[in-house]
C-alpha cells in the first residue's frame, strides 16, 4: 500500500475531533448533578460519540501506515520493502550522519517512501 | 426542669430526697447520703498532693533568644551562603581537575557555602513557626549551592551532550523550522529543538550559552517545586514536604537535568503526576454504589473475582472535592501536558502513561480519559509525524529485548577509568541503592499509616523500561522516573524516625550534610572531561565560520562543544569498526587514516577524557597531532594560547574560507 | 486555614506576578518589533521568561485557593506545554514564523493575565 502524505491531515483532524468530543463529554459529566441516578442521556450519547471517534481514529491510522507497522512487527519484515529483517536493531540515539545526504530545502519533513515495494 | 424530665417515674426509694422539693420545676439535684444503699461505693482516687514546686530552670540563652533566632538565623545563613559563592569561584582551580572531579578542586568557600545553605534550610525547618517564603528562599539557595554549583563556578555549561543539543536547536533555527532528516533519530521528536529555536529567533539571539549554563539549576528548582507539591498531597504536614524536596535534590545525582528534551519531559511528568495525586485524587466507592447495579442481598454469595473487577472498572471514581470547573481546568491542563510530551521525547510519555494507567486501574484519580488520549496520541504521532523512524528503523519497535547487552552496557562499560573515576561510579551505585532502600522502607511506613500500596507501585512501573533494552542511559531513566515517589516515601520514613526518637534530628542533619557533599562529589565526578570553557565554544564557531560546507569535521572524542553550529553542513566521517571514538581506539593513526577527515578538532576535555577515563598517556592528543603533522597529512590551523590541547588540525590542501570576508554561513 | 492577612498577601502577590508578566510580554513584543537589543541577555530573558510563564499563569490564575506550589507548578507545566505544542505545530505545518507566533501567544495570554491582575484569587 502506498502511503499518501496528503492524507495525514485527516488523521490529525480525526484525533483533534476525538479530543474535542472527550472534552465536551468531560464538561457534561462534571457539570451534571449526581451519580446516584442513571447516567444522563447526554452523557451516554457523548460516550457513544467518543467510542465512534476512537474507532474512526484507529481505522484512519490503520489505513495510513498502521497495517504496515503491524505486519512488520508481527512478521519481522521491513515495513517498506516487505523483506525480512536481517541486521540487528540500531539504538535510538545513534547519530547516523551520512555526509552525502542531500539537504532538502523545500522541506516536507516526511519523506514518504513512494516505492514500488507495496505490501500486497 | 421541664416536663421532659422523666426521672420522677423512677424507683420510689429515690423519691424521698426529692419529695422535700415541692416545686416540680426546680432543678433536681441528687443528694448523696440517702443513696448509699442503692449506689455502689465510689471508685474515685484519693487526692494526692502535688510535689512541691521547684524553681523552674533559668532559661538558656537559646530559649531566651528563640524568637530572634527563629527570625534571623535562616536569612543570615542564606545570605552568608550566597556571599561565599564569589569566593568559591575565585578559589577553585579548574585547571587541576582530575579523575576525582570537581569535589577535589573546590576551595573551602564552596563547601562553606553548601554548609551555610543547609544550615539556613534546617534552622528554618526547626523554627517554631517555619515561614513558607523563607523555606522557599532557603531551598533556592540550597539548589544553587549544590546542583547549581558547577553553573556558578564553571564559566560555561558542562556536559558535551547539552552542547550537541544546542547544535540541534541551531540546525532547526537555521533551516527555518525544518528538522534535518537522516542525521539523528532524535530529530523525529523535534518539539524541544523547535521550541528553543523559536525562543532564540524571537529574542533575536544567535546562541543560547547562558541558557545552557543555568538550565540544570532552573530545572531542578522546578522539579523541587513539583516534589514539594506532590509531598503536600501525599504526606501532609508543613515540614515534611520541604524535607522531601531537599531529599530529592540530594539524591538527584543522575544529571538528566542538562539542556535536553528529557529535562522538560520530567517537568511535565511531575506536573501531571502532582495533579493526578493531588487535586484530581479520589477513590472508588464500593461496587454497590454504582447506579443501575442492585445492592447485594443479605447472605448473598460473593460475586466471582472477574465479575467484581468488571463492576469495579465500570464504576467511575468519586468526584474530588474540587468544584467542577476547577476540576475541568486541571484535567484539560493535564491533557495538554501529556500531549506536549509526546513530540518532545521518546520515553517520557511511556513513563507518564504507565504511572497514570496504574492509577486509573485502581481508580485513584478522576479523569481516566487522560490515559486514552495519551496512548492514542503516542500512536498517532509515531505513525504519522515520526514516519521516518518506523520506515527506516523498525527494529526499535520489534525490540531486540537485549536486556543482557543493556545490562552490560549500562553497568560494566561505565566502570572504566582511573581510581578516582571508579570511586565516583561506585558512589553512584551506593546512592542509587540508598534511594531504593529509603523508598522501600518508607513504603512500609506509608502502608502502616494509610494501608496503601499504590505509591510503591508507581515507583516500580518505570522498571518496565529495562525490557526495552534502551542502553546504558535506560537505568538512569528508570531511577529518575521513580525518584519522585521514592523520595516522598523515604521522607515518610525520616518523619517516622524523627518522631520516634528526638536524637534522630541531629543525626539526620549530619546525614543531610553528608548526602549533599556526596551529591557534589558524584555530579562533579566526571568534570575533568565534562567541563567546557567559552574558548572551546569560540574555537568551534571559528571552525564553522571558516570551513566550506561538505567537508568532514571530526572530533577526537565526545566531550566538548562539538557541532554546536553547522550540523547539516558537515559530515562527520566514521562508521569504521573500532574507530567510533579516537580516544579509546588502539590504533589512532590507522583510524584517522581510514576515516580521512578534512578537519580534526580537539578540546582540553577530550585530552582529559583520554587520560582519566581511557587511561591514555597524558598528552596523547598533542602527540597524535604532532605525529599527523610530521606525516604531512595535516597541519595545525589553530591552537589556543592558554590551553595547548584546544587545537584544530586541517588536512593539507583542504580549502579554507577566509573568516574576515565572509559572515557566518547558513 | 490560612488567615485573612495571609490570603490578602497571597492575592496581592498574584496580582503582582500577573502584572509583571503582562509588562514582560508587551516589552518582549516591542523589542521584537523594533529589533532592539538583539543579542543581549535582557531581551532573551524577557522573551523566554514570558513565553514559559505567561501562558501558564494565564491558565493557573483560574485556580482558586490553591497553594503557591501548585500554582507555580501548573504555570511552568502549562507554559512549557503550550510552547512545545506551538513549536511542533510550526514545524509540522511548515509555517515557521517565530515573531508572529510570539505576538499570537502574547495576544492570547495578555487578556487572561489582565483578568488575573484584576480578579486575583
Amino acid at each position: 500500500m502506498i502511503l499518501d502524505p496528503g492524507f495525514d491531515r485527516w488523521v490529525w483532524l480525526g484525533f483533534f475531533g476525538l479530543l474535542v468530543v472527550l472534552g465536551v463529554r468531560a464538561w457534561v459529566v462534571e457539570s451534571s448533578r449526581g451519580r446516584l441516578t442513571r447516567t444522563p442521556g447526554r452523557v451516554r450519547a457523548l460516550t457513544g460519540a467518543s467510542v465512534v471517534m476512537v474507532a474512526v481514529v484507529l481505522s484512519l491510522m490503520w489505513v495510513q501506515g498502521g497495517q504496515q507497522v503491524i505486519n512488520a512487527v508481527v512478521n519481522r519484515v521491513d515495513p517498506v520493502t516487505g523483506l525480512p529483517l536481517d541486521q540487528p536493531a540500531a539504538p535510538v540515539v545513534a547519530p547516523v550522519v551520512d555526509p552525502n545526504a542531500p539537504v532538502d530545502e523545500h522541506g516536507a519533513p516526511l519523506p514518504a517512501p513512494a516505492g514500488p515495494a507495496a505490501n500486497p | 426542669m421541664t416536663t421532659q424530665d422523666t426521672r420522677r417515674d423512677a424507683d420510689s426509694s429515690r423519691d424521698s430526697p426529692r419529695a422535700a422539693v415541692p416545686d416540680s420545676e426546680a432543678t433536681q439535684v441528687m443528694a448523696v447520703g440517702a443513696q448509699d444503699l442503692a449506689d455502689p461505693p465510689t471508685t474515685a482516687l484519693p487526692i494526692i498532693p502535688p510535689p512541691p514546686v521547684e524553681d523552674p530552670a533559668p532559661p538558656t540563652w537559646v530559649e531566651r533568644n528563640r524568637p530572634t533566632i527563629d527570625r534571623w538565623l535562616s536569612p543570615a545563613l542564606a545570605v552568608l551562603a550566597l556571599a561565599m559563592l564569589p569566593l568559591a569561584v575565585a578559589t577553585t582551580d579548574l585547571a587541576a581537575l582530575d579523575g576525582w572531579g570537581l569535589a577535589k578542586v573546590l576551595g573551602a568557600p564552596a563547601w562553606l557555602a553548601l554548609l551555610f545553605a543547609i544550615g539556613a534550610c534546617l534552622s528554618e525547618l526547626y523554627a517554631k513557626r517555619p515561614r513558607i517564603p523563607m523555606l522557599g528562599a532557603a531551598t533556592a539557595v540550597l539548589i544553587l549551592c549544590s546542583t547549581g554549583l558547577p553553573s556558578v563556578i564553571q564559566p560555561a555549561a558542562r556536559f558535551g551532550t547539552a552542547w550537541t543539543i544546542t547544535g540541534f536547536v541551531d540546525a532547526v533555527a537555521v533551516a527555518n523550522g525544518v528538522p534535518p532528516q537522516g542525521l539523528d533519530a532524535r530529530f523525529s521528536w523535534p518539539a524541544f529543538f523547535a521550541q528553543w529555536a523559536w525562543f532564540r529567533e524571537a529574542a533575536g539571539a544567535d546562541q543560547l550559552d547562558v541558557v545552557l549554563r543555568w538550565f540544570p539549576a532552573a530545572v531542578v528548582a522546578v522539579w523541587a517545586i513539583g516534589i514539594y507539591a506532590l509531598a503536600r498531597s501525599m504526606l501532609g504536614g508543613s515540614r515534611a514536604p520541604w524535607a522531601a524536596a531537599w531529599l530529592f535534590v540530594g539524591l538527584n545525582w543522575i544529571e538528566q537535568d542538562y539542556f535536553s528534551p528529557q529535562a522538560t519531559g520530567i517537568c511535565l511528568l511531575l506536573t501531571v503526576l502532582t495533579f493526578a495525586l493531588g487535586p484530581l485524587a479520589t477513590r472508588r466507592t464500593d461496587a454497590s454504589g454504582v447506579p443501575g447495579w442492585p445492592a447485594p442481598h443479605v447472605g448473598a454469595k460473593r460475586l466471582p473475582l472477574w465479575h467484581r473487577w468488571v463492576v469495579s472498572a465500570m464504576t467511575p471514581p468519586n468526584r474530588p472535592t474540587l468544584p467542577p470547573r476547577q476540576l475541568l481546568l486541571v484535567y484539560f491542563c493535564a491533557a495538554l501536558c501529556i500531549l506536549a510530551v509526546i513530540p518532545a521525547h521518546q520515553l517520557t510519555p511511556f513513563a507518564i502513561l504507565g504511572q497514570l494507567a496504574l492509577l486509573a486501574l485502581v481508580g485513584r484519580y478522576r479523569g481516566r480519559g487522560l490515559v486514552l488520549i495519551g496512548i492514542l496520541g503516542v500512536l498517532v504521532f509515531i505513525l504519522i509525524a515520526a514516519r521516518p523512524i518506523w520506515t527506516t528503523q523498525i527494529g526499535l519497535f520489534i525490540g531486540d529485548g537485549n536486556t543482557g547487552a543493556a545490562l552490560e552496557a549500562g553497568v560494566a562499560d561505565r566502570l572504566t577509568g582511573d581510581f578516582g573515576q571508579q570511586i565516583v561510579k561506585y558512589g553512584r551505585f551506593l546512592v542509587a541503592a540508598l534511594s531504593y532502600g529509603l523508598g522501600f522502607l518508607g513504603a512500609i511506613i506509608y502502608w502502616r499509616r494509610r494501608r496503601d500500596l499504590v505509591p510503591i507501585g508507581l515507583a516500580v512501573v518505570p522498571m518496565g523500561f529495562a525490557a526495552q533494552g534502551y542502553g546504558g542511559e535506560g537505568f538512569l531513566r528508570i531511577l529518575l522516573f521513580g525518584l519522585p515517589i521514592l523520595t516522598i516515601l523515604g521522607t515518610d520514613l525520616l518523619r517516622f524516625l524523627v518522631r520516634w526518637r528526638g536524637w534522630m534530628k541531629p543525626v539526620l542533619a549530619v546525614g543531610m550534610v553528608a548526602l549533599f557533599a556526596m551529591l557534589i562529589f558524584l555530579r562533579g565526578g566526571n568534570d575533568s572531561y565534562q567541563v567546557v570553557y567559552p574558548r572551546d565554544a569560540e574555537m568551534y564557531r571559528q571552525v564553522v565560520a571558516t570551513t566550506p560546507p561538505g567537508q568532514n569535521v571530526m572530533p577526537l572524542s565526545d566531550p566538548g562543544p562539538f557541532a554546536i553550529e553547522g550540523l547539516t553542513m558537515y559530515g562527520r566521517g566514521g562508521g569504521i569498526e573500532g574507530c567510533g571514538r579516537i580516544a579509546p581506539a588502539t590504533d589512532k593513526i590507522g583510524c584517522i587514516a581510514q576515516i580521512n577527515p578534512d578537519v580534526i578538532v580537539n578540546f582540553g576535555s577530550i585530552e582529559a577524557q583520554g587520560v582519566y577515563l581511557y587511561l591514555n598517556k597524558p598528552g596523547w592528543s598533542l602527540d597524535l597531532a604532532n605525529t599527523l603533522i610530521a606525516q604531512g597529512t595535516y597541519y595545525m590551523w589553530f591552537q589556543d594560547p592558554t590551553d595547548p590541547y584546544d587545537f584544530v588540525l586541517r588536512k593539507t590542501g583542504a580549502p579554507v574560507i577566509d573568516s574576515a570576508t565572509q559572515g557566518r554561513p547558513g | 486555614m490560612p488567615s485573612a492577612a495571609e490570603l490578602t498577601r497571597a492575592r496581592t502577590a498574584r496580582r503582582g506576578v500577573a502584572v509583571m508578566l503582562v509588562v514582560a510580554g508587551v516589552v518582549a513584543c516591542l523589542l521584537n518589533v523594533f529589533d532592539v537589543a538583539g543579542g543581549s541577555g535582557l531581551r532573551l530573558a524577557l522573551t523566554v521568561g514570558f513565553l514559559l510563564l505567561g501562558p501558564g499563569w494565564a491558565a493557573a490564575g483560574f485556580l482558586r485557593r490553591a497553594p503557591a506550589a501548585h500554582m507555580w507548578l501548573l504555570t511552568v507545566g502549562v507554559g512549557v506545554a503550550t510552547t512545545l505544542l506551538a513549536a511542533q505545530v510550526m514545524v509540522s505545518a511548515t509555517w515557521w514564523h517565530p515573531d508572529l507566533m510570539l505576538y499570537i501567544v502574547t495576544a492570547l495570554s495578555v487578556p487572561f493575565l489582565l483578568r488575573h491582575a484584576v480578579v486575583a484569587q
